[in-house]
């Protein structure tokens, strides 16, 4: 046999892991459908002369053991990266811009609230301290709560004294506020309206769930995970566009002497006698290899890449029943120029252009959003997040003009009447027409645009039902639940076959951290 | 002003404090408890409205009652007779019906009826939730362990906890941390594929909670209300004869019987403190009672909020309690017929009569109206639990005629510019326009007709915001954190200050396990030597 390996699917987590086998000695082979590498993360033409990030915009927390195990930085990968602020219209008022300086943030949100302004340092401590516990979590392979193992008791143990040393109010914190609604989270803490409403974004991105919802909490924290304290709702920006994460693996696992291949779409993983033998490309070629690694979502890799008869039904229900639910729709236009953004008469600040805009005026208003989805309906007034990544990366425009990328929820994968181009073209008007409110004039600046609904990133990217998290981080598909209780531990239940995608502990908003871990446990098995 | 001195006062006559009481007079104290009102039972109370007609006016079943309190207390003998309810039916828009009942094998054939697929998963399902009950019954009967704590009582009782998990097996392990983290709609979607099915179902994951079937924590509400039992049936709901007023009445005799006093139009109107210590309450007349041990079954913010002056608290205990989510989600309308609803899907006189009628015919609407109920309206097409008590106990009613207990959710406690006559007037009225789809006869057949709102089952019992549970079952407000962390055992930050209501571990329902864990609690502080009587 030619390779000791094989990892489907080219996204961070594929070449995270392909990395750390090909470090470990292993002849490893990746084998990416699509032309390009980098899955949801990646950064794509959409029109000539126009990029944008196509799925997501944060390649998310990449630990730092990856950077340093992998020899990132000679790759030219920069542990610190710039930071894009959030940018909270206010009605009538300049915007509120959120910043990792916690100081100018409680100055603009003082002149709206002085209650929330007093608050803010604290709170922004209080999201540190429990995304610093959620940090030592997401190192470590699941802990199996149920297994008497020496081994798991050890971790178990390791993890309690962390938490212990985060004192008694810190544990109480902890346990208190993962399950909770990111809604009572925010109310116990702020007042204002739009304030609330633009943080409750960071609780239900990519979740089928309200800010009403219950573990909403763990998703905010989640998706705090690594920023820099004080930087609340603020995401990473990658120059080049979040594809450049991608980039620096490409180049990791050549260096580990992994090949790669693109437009190389497995079709089937050969099983034999409960062991897998090797996999079949759509081209009809056959690659023998005693382990396979697949980066997919597990719903994609066990339902369709497999052949039912191999599995337990039990652990197939299983996978059929983690929820997947994408609720996102991303819109990509091309801009003649850039739009004026203006509160009545004054024009937004350059600071507040560069940030991730969001238009959800309060927490109420993404609630009724999410109502829509929840009955299948995509929402009215969806709420948005919308950014001009040109402003700070002019490549992203080679010939002139801007980029404004959306993400906007609620649009459900199912919806009761089913997707059409005409809903889509109509769901794009409405988030024009949203931004519009707040950039007179912008419609007219619209060259092109590109409307992604959830079917559409399941039948370009593979993700199914359009999850950008391959199933949704929350409480109860979390830790030793992710994606399978009793399956959180990478390995399948047929010998050789391994999950390494963010459908695993730690999941989608790490980079890596999930390929990291499994090809940790595939070693280890040695 | 008159001074009375005992050894411990309870506030409050419901069904804990009465529980509280009898325990503690049982072990010899000296104690009175105070009801504001003119009868005992807090919420849950028989009352007649409508002359000849009776009404369990707000809780109206029972099955959580601890069978260890109905033994110790020995209540069957003080008149507490537990009758069981039959059946549980769902009618729905096309003229149908989903029916459970007692009867296991009937259940299964009426489920196949609807779905094979269901049919095969009911055995399968109620083995789990079983299973599931049974695996989380004993910490109803525990005194939550602080895992924040290192104290040797703590770490054992964490020890004890991890070990009762441990003795589950890792599916049930799983199957248990899904039902405490996921919504019951996702829950049932696992299982089952009838809407109305899943729809019935669910709505034991919403009563008493401001969450719809598909927020997350509504699954463990499911459980919550699978864990009770009568005669050592499990999962029975039944009505006690003479209604639920029969069992606080019953636990009241109980009580009496071992010495304690109930004194009854005393409404205590603030908790006397002195040196960090309480040391007895005051009445709205001004008199006074004095005790080293004073237990409140009220909610936490009334007795720290309304009856505790802040200056006596710890500035982040009090912020804990502010903190503490209760928000009132239901109603309750009781009505006097004079003739059983005839059902469309069931017509004429049946044994469903016997039994609960759901008005749960899709997940869509008891989803609906529970977002009525999020921005602030009652749910226009409610979600109901329906049941005929005289069709069990003849008493309830005069002869020929009846009473009908409808539970209703959604009626937000915050409702929109706040609860007045119309708004209640027109909430009876969805109510039963609501009822009178599924039974043609229903609207001309009411002779009698009472509302109640959040904001009057506050003004009445004395409920914050209404809420049967004294606040939601929700994850986050759970074992050690019930009601506030650090103080989920029955303890408060003043000494010789108890709680011992729906507010504290294990929650709501006619149950009365805080009263009695309360009770075992006090003893244990007071049975020690005085010095160390130092609670915490």
């Amino acid at each position: 046999m030619r390779y000791d390996a094989l990892v489907i699917g080219g996204g961070v987590n594929g070449l995270t892991a392909a990395a750390y086998l090909g470090r470990a000695g292993k002849r490893v082979l990746l084998a990416e459908r699509r032309a390009a590498l980098g899955g949801l993360c990646v950064t794509e033409e959409f029109h000539p002369g126009f990029c944008a990030n196509t799925c997501v915009d944060d390649a998310g927390w990449l630990p730092p053991e990856i950077a340093t195990d992998l020899g990132l930085a000679a790759l030219g990968y920069a542990p610190t990266f710039a930071a894009q602020s959030l940018t909270i219209p206010i009605a009538g008022a300049a915007p509120i811009v959120i910043t990792p300086d916690m100081r100018a943030t409680a100055d603009a949100i003082r002149p709206h609230s002085a209650h929330d302004a007093a608050k803010w340092r604290e709170f922004c401590a209080l999201i540190a301290r429990l995304c610093g516990f959620m940090e030592s979590l997401y190192g470590v392979r699941a802990p199996a709560v149920e297994s008497t193992a020496p081994a798991d008791l050890l971790a178990m143990l390791g993890l309690g004294r962390k938490l212990r040393g985060l004192g008694r109010r810190g544990m109480i914190d902890v346990i208190r506020t993962m399950p909770m609604p990111v809604a009572d989270l925010l109310d116990e803490w702020f007042e204002h309206e739009a304030l609330k409403g633009a943080l409750s974004t960071a609780g239900v991105l990519n979740v089928q769930h309200g800010p009403q919802s219950g573990g909403t909490a763990l998703v905010f924290l989640h998706n705090h995970i690594g920023l820099p304290v004080g930087h609340i709702g603020g995401r990473r920006v990658s120059r080049g566009g979040v594809g450049s994460v991608s980039t620096v693996l490409q180049a990791a696992v050549r260096n580990a002497g992994g090949e790669i291949r693109t437009g190389a779409e497995v079709v089937r993983i050969r099983v034999k006698d409960d062991r897998v033998t090797g996999v079949a490309l759509a081209s009809g070629e056959e690659i023998d290899v005693p382990i396979v690694v697949s980066g997919l979502d597990p719903r994609r890799t066990f339902t369709t890449l497999l052949d039912a008869g191999d599995f337990d039904p039990e652990f197939l229900h299983a996978i059929d029943c983690i929820r997947l639910r994408g609720p996102q729709v991303r819109v990509h236009m091309a801009l003649a120029e850039l739009p004026r953004f203006t509160s009545g008469a004054t024009q937004w600040s350059d600071a507040a252009l560069r940030g991730a805009i969001t238009i959800a005026p309060s927490m109420s208003y993404v609630e009724k959003a999410y109502d829509a989805a929840k009955h299948g309906r995509i929402a009215e007034r969806p709420w948005l997040h919308a950014s001009i990544p040109t402003l700070d990366d002019p490549s992203m425009a080679s010939s002139g003009g801007h980029v404004l990328s959306v993400q906007a929820q609620y649009a459900p994968y199912r919806l009761r009447v089913g997707w059409t181009p005409e809903r889509r073209a109509a769901f794009a008007d409405t988030v024009i027409q949203m931004l519009e409110e707040h950039a007179p004039g912008l419609s007219g600046l619209v060259l092109h645009r590109e409307v992604l609904a959830p079917p559409d990133i399941e039948s370009r990217f593979g993700a199914t039902e359009g999850s950008l998290l391959h199933g949704e981080l929350t409480l109860d598909q979390f830790l030793f639940a992710r994606p399978v209780a009793s399956n959180a531990r990478y390995a399948a239940p047929v010998d050789g076959l391994w999950l390494c995608g963010s459908g695993t502990h730690p999941g989608a908003g790490t980079a890596g951290a999930s390929g990291r871990l499994a090809a940790k446990e595939i070693v280890a098995r040695k | 002003m008159t001074v009375h001195r005992y050894d411990a006062i309870v506030i409050g006559g419901g069904h804990n404090g009465l529980v509280n009481a009898a325990y503690l007079a049982r072990a010899g104290k000296k104690v009175v408890v105070l009801e504001r009102r003119h009868l005992v039972g807090g919420a849950a109370v028989t009352e007649e409205i409508f002359p000849g007609f009776k009404y369990s006016v707000f809780s109206y079943v029972v099955s959580l009652l601890r069978p260890e309190i109905i033994r110790d207390l020995d209540l069957p003998r003080h008149g507490l007779e537990i009758l069981p309810l039959e059946s549980t039916i769902t009618p729905m828009p096309n003229g149908d019906y989903l029916g459970g009942w007692a009867d296991h094998d009937i259940t299964r054939r009426e489920i196949y009826r609807h779905s094979k697929r269901d049919a095969d998963a009911y055995d399968e399902y109620n083995k789990l939730m079983h299973h599931m009950a049974m695996a989380v019954k004993p910490l109803l009967a525990m005194v939550p362990p602080d895992p924040t704590s290192l104290a040797p009582s703590d770490l054992k009782g964490m020890l004890k906890f991890a070990g009762m998990f441990r003795s589950l097996s890792t599916r049930h392990f799983h199957a248990l941390y899904k039902l405490m983290t996921m919504s019951a709609g996702d829950f049932l979607d696992e299982w089952y594929e009838t809407d109305v099915l899943k729809a019935t179902k669910s709505a034991s994951g919403i009563i008493g909670t401001f969450m719809g079937p598909r927020t997350p924590g509504s699954a463990y509400v499911l459980l919550h209300h699978y864990m009770g039992e009568i005669d050592g049936a499990f999962r029975a709901w039944g009505f006690a004869k003479g209604g639920t007023g029969a069992i606080s009445e019953s636990i009241a005799s109980a009580a009496r019987e071992h010495g304690a006093e109930i004194r009854l139009n005393a409404a205590v109107s603030r908790i006397i403190t002195k040196g960090g210590r309480a040391i007895g309450v005051a009445l709205e007349d001004g008199d006074e009672f004095h005790a080293p041990v004073v237990v409140t079954s009220l909610d936490p913010k009334r007795s720290f909020l309304v009856l505790t002056e802040e200056k006596d608290l710890p500035a982040d205990f009090v912020e804990d309690v502010k903190r503490y989510k209760i928000r009132g989600s239901s109603g309750k309308v009781n009505l006097a017929l004079s003739e059983l609803p005839d059902f469309t899907c069931l017509p004429g006189r049946g044994p469903h009569h016997r039994g609960a009628i759901s008005i749960s015919p899709t997940m869509e609407y008891v989803e609906t109206a529970y977002d009525d109920a999020k921005y602030g309206n009652f749910s226009r097409q409610p979600y109901m639990d329906i049941v005929l008590p005289s069709m069990i106990d003849p008493d309830m009613a005069p002869p020929g005629k009846h009473v009908m207990s409808i539970f209703v959710q959604y009626a937000p406690s915050n409702i929109t510019g706040g609860w007045d006559a119309t708004k209640r007037d027109a909430f009876g009225d969805a109510v039963v326009d609501a009822v009178a789809r599924f039974a043609p006869n229903f609207k001309s057949s009411i002779l009698h007709r009472q509302v109640l709102t959040p904001a009057d089952i506050e003004s009445i019992t004395g409920l914050t915001d209404g809420n049967i549970f004294q606040g939601e079952l929700a994850l986050h407000q759970l074992f050690f954190l019930r009601p506030a962390p650090g103080w989920a055992k029955f303890r408060t930050p003043l000494k010789g200050l108890y709680q011992c209501g729906a507010a504290t571990h294990p929650g709501g329902g006619i149950m009365g396990a805080g009263g009695r864990l309360a009770a075992l609690e006090i003893l244990k502080d007071t049975s020690l030597p005085f010095a160390a009587r130092v609670p915490r």
